[in-house]
């Protein structure tokens, strides 16, 4: 398998291990937290598998997926949504640390 | 407390990482990177923890030269669980509030930081949220139809729909003069 499938399938799986982890401990906001950046990495996943072989599209697509968070993490927080405002500085963050890990040759 | 509120309480302090606050906040006041390090949690979660845990009353904030600090509302602990599980829940009470509930939940699913997200197609939900626009009209004052869509356009592009519906729904009159609350003209 590609070794960025391959990491991303070993990142979601961390995340489902602690969010398991986080509701055996009573911490249901922070194991939905996990669950978050788990979908982060299947979005990411999804989209390389199914673009890897255009190069050019597949860039694209992985840089405009965090546009709309972006977006909604400015609204959150001009209106004081911290809760929001958290949810998509995960996405973001999540976001940022797999574009390092993108091969891009 | 009202039964409400009381459940907000029992809702958000049903959490390890929020009751382990609460335990550090019961021996002294503590600003958020002290709670983070204490807790073994990023700053931004600790903050994430203390905004609910300020919504429901039990925890409140003052600035500080340097930091914002944390303090437990020990009055909110005050009452017993056997006090709250004694006090009446008035049925006319539990009615209006679950009116109320439903409303927020149309309200929260179509609009978005005060704009309409999409117009209802249900008449209940789109009466719901006719109502909550109607705010924007001064009571008394009469409108030009130019003006109403200066002000419908400020939620959803479909303003024209908007505006009738509004006539349909006898939120608002009109005449050749223009348009009028219509509870505020009764």
């Amino acid at each position: 398998m590609n070794e960025f499938l391959q990491w991303c399938d070993e990142r979601m799986s961390a995340c489902q291990q602690r969010k398991q982890e986080l509701l055996r401990d009573q911490r249901g906001d922070e194991a939905k937290f996990e669950q978050i950046r788990a979908n982060v990495y299947g979005i990411y996943r999804a989209v390389y598998a199914a673009l890897s072989n255009q190069p050019e599209a597949l860039m694209k697509k992985l840089h405009a997926i965090p546009a709309a968070w972006e977006v909604s993490l400015r609204l959150a927080e001009e209106h004081g949504d911290t809760e929001k405002a958290h949810i998509e500085r995960i996405k973001l963050a999540t976001s940022a640390e797999i574009m390092q890990e993108v091969p891009h040759d | 407390m009202t039964e409400s509120e009381a459940l907000a309480l029992f809702k958000c302090l049903a959490d390890k990482s929020r009751l382990q606050i609460l335990k550090s906040l019961a021996m002294e006041d503590m600003y958020v990177e002290r709670l983070a390090e204490r807790l073994n949690l990023t700053a931004p979660t600790i903050s994430f923890h203390l905004k609910k845990l300020t919504d429901v009353g039990a925890v409140r904030s003052y600035k500080t030269q340097y930091y914002t600090m944390y303090a437990l509302c020990s009055e909110v602990f005050r009452p017993s669980i056997m006090e709250l599980i004694q006090e009446k829940s008035d049925e006319a009470d539990l009615q209006a509030q679950r009116d109320e509930a439903y409303r927020q939940k149309v309200l929260s699913s179509f609009m978005q930081y005060g704009k309409l997200k999409s117009i209802p197609a249900q008449k209940k939900k789109e009466r719901i949220i006719l109502e909550e626009l109607l705010k924007a009209f001064e009571p008394g004052r009469i409108y030009t139809e130019r003006e109403v869509n200066i002000i419908l356009a400020d939620y959803h592009d479909d303003f024209c729909t908007l505006r009738r519906d509004m006539i349909g729904e006898h939120l608002m009159e009109r005449d050749k003069n223009g348009y009028w609350r219509v509870d505020e003209q009764k």
